[in-house]
């Protein structure tokens, strides 16, 4: 070879192989999204700040199918999607509900809620950018997040459970060790920790702030000392699922509830139209023909006269009514016509309400009912119905007054008609044991007790054993 | 500046390096077939040189050479090669006789980088398509599409029948799941982007809604921005054992494409112009309505009798996708050049309108491609083109907001009235969310395009001896392009009601950049003996940006993004950069055994380690035992066997190294929440290993040409996003999770069937099958790429074919069986060339695929919407019409989706008629007429077994509601001058 052309390769070889041989970073880090080593671990003040923001933001995520598929399920409501059969044929019970199916995203999305409230206070602990009393903060807030997503993901799977833990997921093969599916109650009384555990540490945390923004839906309870109103609302719903009438009591006690004060007051979750941000995913206009959300033809056949949750102007036409009836009655084939559909919020940016004060006032009347204080519950229950126009219990239904089987059906119904499609009904029924009184739309039609175990968990355990 | 060194560095110090001149001799001649006829397109170069040529229309050539030595090489394919030694011959106005040569045994195939070898000496199947097979016969639309039932080993499958093509090709079966299954395209050295840049339609159709977020906006694939007619060949590597050498890159094929190049001579001109129309392959029909069927699907009965007693009874289906389109296709070639530069150059404009009304491709191109010889060792070659396309495709396919025009016509019967009235107003769709007639004329769908791809070839010879020649080869280019998506929903549209206006548009840029330089030394120790050395270096980069834009509530008339109330930015961009080095030996013993033996070292920084190698092996074997062994014989006129191993990568999917944080805002301020997508730091590409074993003869005087190919392809940690439990806050995760394998046969059949002055006769025909299997899995079957049990789904399962479709059954208690597979039994085409009386030629070519499944779920929607044709029919005989039957079987069993969907597709068939002219400066004028899909055989009920709702990806033959296909019939005229 010509011995200047071998120098030339030569040369041309090294040069070319030591521009290559090192990686540029410019290549090398995500350029769409920060990436979570950059925030567990030292994270600045902001970055927890984002975070969360990030939590109160996915607190939305999955209420549409919760509320949805529970007030399915629950008979308040048949969702008849033009283009998706199965959420009325599977919800219904004409067809078994599918473990692999497109009915989970209430259960995905509460479980990524308990992990992104996690990785929140991971963050907070595992930086000195905050104060100690903030870190406690965080995690007051973090738990009473993970205890009110965990206790929706519960009822839904019933006695089927959740998994109560789950390992770190920080180190290596640790998803190949998920904790068990436990039982309903132990279950429940992991939920229950969630919420003592939150409320002992919003106490520790005192007068801090929380060392992030707590957004307006959160107004009378941005601060650890508010806040703790929201847990003990939450643990009362609790002790309402695990029967402890006394437990849910001293609950209410610490929480917002207020006899005579304004029934809508709570926390809410807000929806805008900005970019990035979500739409209220229960609304719908007027008439709507493509994804309606009927009303099961009982719930207004039942309703009281006069009844301005049933009757009267819809709350898009400034009423009380949740339900509008429709100028063109609409049904899946074969199924009665259902003259009314869900309306239930103004527009696509109206606040849904986490949990206020109507329903810790009927949770009051029935701890009252429950520890047999009949005169306790019928007042309280009298506040609800005066406020929807109907008469006292004594005037409009005095049969019930003393009878506390009676009232129990008074106070479901009440529970009925104020927290409609809102993720009661179903629940209600069960643990009450009165899902057979549920009506059917057809006879082939099956009221299902709960969900069933989706199937990613099932195959998942059928490999990798729980511990 | 630094990183262009390893590039240009050699290629300067190469040009600087000074050459000797010789003196001009001119060679010159006429190329002819057996019969006499001229061959056209014959090579013609000077052996251990840069000088060559290629004949013209009417066979000849000419060429200058230094000096009156050497040895020319003549070679075309379809004929033997044949070699003249100077030196003691006239060598003007030659005239060499080639002969026929089915096997097409001497075509000159590339295997390595920068080296090629003879097909005769070739040890894999590589499937070449020529011109004439691309474009020649009946022209389709895309490049995409014109490649389909061509190519043994391929299964290539159109997504619908929109405008602008969307076309998914998979060699030798499904390579992989989750990363790239589509193979490398690479046009003159540079490598071409191939991805499909969704416009962002979900937001309207939500149609990723329900659980499954795959995309479903039916987007085109770029590599349909390269025009047809400008590629002279195109070469198939369909798996490792012959791609080895493009490593990490290679694992799903490489397709090579040669585009064309100038001529030494006179400067030719060509004008072609094509004119035909398009009109639906297959319309359902409409149902059959009867009072009493009105009343039965509760829809409104005074309706329906105001409708018949008025006669305005429509059918909606033949009014959207009924239309006939008109298409025309001009090109505008020349070509010629001189002893050292020689050009190709070519102006084409493509506009065809579609079957839907306002929807059609349009397509612009300009290319020009000059090779130039600085001395008679040094040769430069530049390609360069042009693109502009831009596709109107209207909204078709899955949707969950009833908007689509499938969907909507679904729901809609015949007798609601869609059309506006006479102030333009449409009324709304009681029946739908959509009025299907005003989606079709108010909403755009729109991809446009400007590509520029440039290449650079260079080719030097450094050393030459009679017995070794020491060359380095530079290739490498750049190939980019803008992509604007534009998607409008004026507010008047009757879905728009809630969002008052959309406008969503996309804005990406793509640049691609690569090169390889090789340095190769052939080595000729004795007659006998050939060794040819390539070692060389690689890189490849990819930069990836597309920003869309969503607006709402757009100010009434207006598109601007900024014109609105409500305005969602998202972004995604990639940037990767991989390198790579490679070294290969090729041995030839008395050009009869041929040896290879390379690896190829590849990193790349979307591995989850960066700076590590990744080794791509490969080892070939071929012995001609007509050459070497058997001795004289007979009956073989050339009998080879073959033997290749190699390996190839699959890099992991951009990105999946991460753990992600996204956006998600509430209250006007930004939240930052982890993704459901769990990242895996230690992610490895997929390896594919490939064995291919094969015989391949000539008999019956080189008539008939078998080539038989076995191949078994392992790809072992093939990635997959498995589902992780939910329970830990993840939806999926990224893993290398286990090996899937792929065997099959393929045999390939040419010959000359008649060879008579007045007839002659060529046919081709080629059988292929594959079978599939997941051969380990480290995960629990993970379910994919469909809408779950109920309707049908994928699922990739240990010991099960990787395309199996499950779903539920009777019987099967819930659980999902397996209810069928998307790979057909086998596929076969039948290619044909007639030419008789001298001037007439027939082509066609018939694709035969036999078996193989799609999930239709087409006919649930219509059943489900009481508008099926056949909805009242009752073929089983049970007294309930067959839609009912159907819809009762939804959520006990999926098996009435399970569709097959084999096809005998007469896709192409043309005649083509030669004037010789004697006009002064005319050369010869071609008249044709061809037609595509013409004739159909199918039991498949829906528009076209060939379909896909979710796009290129793994899960094609899934069909919801596409754009049906289309059947083209066009004029040609061609003016050679």
């Amino acid at each position: 070879m010509n011995p200047v052309y071998k120098r030339c390769v030569i040369l041309a070889a090294a040069v070319s192989l030591i521009s290559s041989s090192c990686t540029k970073t410019e290549y090398v880090v995500n350029p769409n999204a920060p990436t979570q080593e950059s925030v567990l671990k030292n994270a600045s003040r902001v970055q927890i700040n984002q975070l969360g923001v990030g939590v109160q933001s996915v607190v939305r995520n999955g209420l549409f199918s919760f509320y949805t598929w529970s007030g399915s399920i629950g008979r308040e409501t048949v969702y008849f999607a033009q283009t998706e059969s199965r959420y009325y044929r599977e919800l219904q019970g004409e067809i078994p509900l599918d473990p692999a199916g497109i009915m989970y995203d209430w259960y995905n999305s509460y479980n990524q809620t308990r992990r992104r409230a996690e990785l929140l206070l991971r963050s907070a602990t595992e930086t000195n950018s905050i104060t100690d009393g903030e870190k406690k903060a965080v995690e007051g807030f973090a738990k009473t997040i993970q205890a009110y997503a965990m206790l929706n993901c519960l009822n839904m799977m019933g006695e089927v459970g959740v998994r109560t833990s789950f390992s770190d997921l920080n180190v290596p093969g640790d998803l190949l060790k998920p904790g068990c599916f436990n039982s309903y109650s132990q279950s429940l009384d992991y939920v229950k920790k969630l919420a003592d555990d939150g409320l002992a540490a919003l106490d520790v945390a005192g007068s801090t702030d929380f060392p992030f923004t707590m957004v307006a839906g959160w107004t009378g309870f941005a601060t650890p000392a508010d806040f703790k109103k929201f847990n003990r609302a939450v643990a009362a719903r609790v002790a309402m699922y695990r029967e402890d009438w006394l437990g849910m009591e001293t609950a209410l006690s610490g929480s917002f509830l207020s006899l005579n004060g304004n029934l809508k007051t709570g926390p809410y979750m807000q929806f805008s139209t900005t970019a990035n941000d979500a739409v209220n995913p229960m609304w719908r206009s007027a008439e709507n023909n493509s994804t309606p959300m009927l009303v099961q033809v009982n719930f207004v056949d039942e309703a009281e006269t006069g009844d301005k949750r049933v009757f009267g102007a819809s709350v898009p036409a400034n009423g009380e009514a949740k339900v509008r009836m429709r100028t063109t009655p609409s049904a899946p084939p074969d199924y009665p016509l259902m003259t009314h559909e869900v309306q239930m919020y103004a527009t696509n940016v109206s606040p849904i309400s986490i949990i206020r004060n109507e329903e810790l006032v009927l949770m009051y009347a029935e701890a009252k009912l429950q520890q047999d204080d009949l005169a306790a519950a019928v007042s309280t229950l009298d506040i609800i119905r005066q406020a929807y126009g109907l008469q006292v219990l004594a005037i409009a239904r005095p049969a019930v007054i003393g009878n506390k089987v009676l009232l129990i059906d008074e106070l479901l119904n009440q529970r009925r008609y104020s927290l409609f499609m809102e993720g009661h009904r179903w629940f209600d029924m069960r643990r009450y044991d009165k899902l057979d009184e549920l009506p059917l739309d057809k006879p082939e039609h099956h009221v299902y007790t709960n969900f069933v175990k989706p199937q990613q968990e099932v195959d998942w355990d059928a490999t990798n054993p729980c511990q | 500046m630094r990183k262009f060194k390893g590039f240009l560095m050699p290629m300067l110090l190469a040009l600087l390096c000074p050459v000797v001149l010789w003196a001009q001799v001119s060679v010159s001649g006429t190329i002819l077939d057996s019969k006499n006829s001229p061959v056209t397109g014959a090579s013609v170069r000077l052996r251990n040189s840069t000088i060559g040529t290629s004949t013209d229309a009417t066979g000849r050539f000419s060429l200058n050479i230094p000096s009156n030595s050497g040895q020319l090489e003549i070679s075309s394919v379809g004929f033997k090669s044949q070699t003249i030694t100077l030196g003691t011959i006239e060598v003007a106005n030659m005239s060499i006789k080639l002969e026929e040569d089915a096997g097409k045994l001497d075509e000159v195939v590339v295997t390595g980088l920068a080296t090629n070898v003879k097909r005769r000496n070739l040890a894999n199947a590589v499937a070449t398509v020529s011109s004439k097979e691309l474009a020649g016969t009946a022209p389709a639309q895309t490049l995409d599409a014109a490649l389909n039932g061509k190519i043994p080993g391929a299964y290539i499958n159109s997504n619908s029948g929109a405008p602008g093509g969307g076309i998914s090709v998979r060699l030798r079966g499904v390579t992989s799941i989750f990363g790239n299954t589509q193979p490398l395209y690479v046009v003159d050295g540079v490598f071409i982007d191939n991805s499909s840049t969704p416009a962002g339609l979900n937001t309207v159709t939500q149609a990723a809604a329900a659980g499954n977020p795959a995309n479903q906006d039916n987007p085109s694939n770029r590599i349909s921005d390269i025009r047809p007619e400008d590629i002279e060949s195109i070469e198939i590597l369909k798996g490792a054992s012959a791609s080895a050498i493009y490593g990490s890159k290679a694992a799903a094929g490489v397709v090579i494409i040669a585009t064309k190049r100038g001529k030494q001579g006179v400067t030719r001109f060509n004008i072609s112009q094509d004119l035909g129309f398009v009109k639906p392959r297959k319309l359902l029909g409409a149902r059959p309505l009867t009072e009493q069927r009105v009343i039965d699907q509760e829809w409104n009965v005074e309706e329906y009798r105001a409708a018949v007693a008025a006669g305005k009874i429509y059918d909606y289906e033949k009014e959207i996708y009924g239309e006939t389109g008109f298409t025309r296709n001009t090109n505008f070639s020349m070509t010629g050049g001189s002893d050292k530069t020689t050009f190709y150059f070519s102006a084409a404009q493509k506009d065809e309108e579609g079957i839907v009304k306002y929807t059609g491709y349009r397509n612009s191109s300009l290319r020009l491609n000059v090779d130039h010889r600085i001395t008679d060792n040094i040769k430069v070659g530049f390609t360069s083109n042009y693109i502009n396309s831009s596709s109107d495709r209207s909204l078709t396919q899955n949707d969950n907001a009833g908007v689509t025009l499938g969907v909507a016509l679904s729901s809609t019967p015949s007798f609601t009235e869609l059309h506006p009235n006479s102030v333009g107003e449409y009324p709304d769709n009681r029946y739908a969310a959509s009025n299907p007639i005003q989606t079709r004329d108010l909403v755009t769908n729109n991809e446009k395009v400007n590509r520029f791809i440039f290449g650079i070839n260079l080719d030097a010879i450094l050393y030459k001896s009679p017995k070794s020649v020491t060359r380095v080869v530079g290739r490498g280019g750049v190939d980019y392009y803008g992509l604007k998506t534009n998607a409008q929903f004026p507010s008047t549209l009757q879905f728009q009601e809630v969002a008052k206006g959309t406008s969503i548009q996309g804005f990406a840029n793509n640049l691609n950049t690569n090169y390889i330089i090789s340095l190769v030394n052939n080595w000729n120790p004795s007659d006998n003996l050939g060794l040819t050395t390539s070692l060389g270096m690689t890189q490849e980069k990819h930069e990836f940006d597309n920003l869309l834009n969503t607006a709402t509530q757009v100010i009434s008339g207006q598109t601007n993004v900024d014109q609105a109330g409500a305005l969602t930015p998202v972004q995604f961009r990639t940037k990767n950069k991989d390198d790579g080095f490679f070294i290969q030996e090729e041995a030839t013993l008395h050009d009869a055994i041929t040896l290879t033996g390379g690896v190829r070292f590849d990193k790349s920084t979307n591995n989850g380690d960066p700076d590590k190698y990744y080794a791509y092996p490969k080892a070939s074997v071929s012995w001609n035992l007509s050459r070497l062994g058997l001795g004289e014989n007979n009956l073989f006129d050339n009998l080879k066997v073959r033997a290749a191993y190699g390996e190839a990568g699959n890099f992991p999917a951009y990105g999946s190294k991460f753990t992600a944080f996204i956006i998600n805002n509430i209250d006007g301020l930004p939240g930052s929440i982890v993704d459901r997508i769990r990242g895996n730091a230690a992610i490895e590409p997929e390896r594919q290993t490939e064995f291919e074993a094969g015989l391949d003869f000539t008999i019956l005087n080189n008539r008939l040409s078998v080539e038989f190919s076995w191949y078994n392809k392992v790809v072992k940690d093939f990635l997959l996003q498995r589902t992780v439990p939910p329970s830990s806050g993840f939806a999926l995760e990224w893993v290398n999770a286990g090996d899937l394998r792929n065997r099959g046969i393929e045999i390939g059949l040419n010959a000359l069937v008649i060879s008579k002055p007045n007839v002659k006769w060529n046919t081709t025909v080629n059988f292929w099958k594959n079978r599939s299997e997941v051969t380990k899995l480290v995960i629990p079957p993970t379910v994919l790429g469909a809408f779950g049990n109920t309707l049908g789904t994928f699922r990739i399962e240990e010991g099960a074919s990787a395309t199996q479709i499950v779903g539920i059954d009777e019987g099967s208690g819930g659980l999902a069986v397996k209810l069928g597979d998307q790979e057909p039994d086998f596929q076969m085409n039948f290619w044909n060339e007639v030419n008789f009386f001298k001037n007439f030629t027939l082509r066609f070519l018939i694709h035969w695929k036999q078996r193989g499944d799609n999930l239709n779920l087409t006919e649930l929607l219509t059943d489900l919407g009481g508008t099926s044709h056949d909805y009242d029919d009752d073929k089983n005989a049970n007294r309930i019409p067959d839609g009912i039957d159907r819809i009762n079987q939804l959520g006990v069993t999926a098996r009435p989706f399970v569709q097959e969907a084999g096809y005998v597709k007469l896709r192409e068939i043309a005649l083509y008629y030669n004037f010789k002219v004697g006009w002064k400066n005319i050369r010869g004028i071609r008249l044709g007429v061809s037609a595509n899909n013409y004739a159909v055989h199918t039991d498949y009920k829906s528009y076209d077994p060939e379909v896909s709702n979710f796009g290129s990806g793994f899960s094609t033959g899934v069909e919801v509601m596409p754009y049906p296909s289309s059947k083209r019939a066009t004029f040609h005229i061609s003016v050679d001058f």
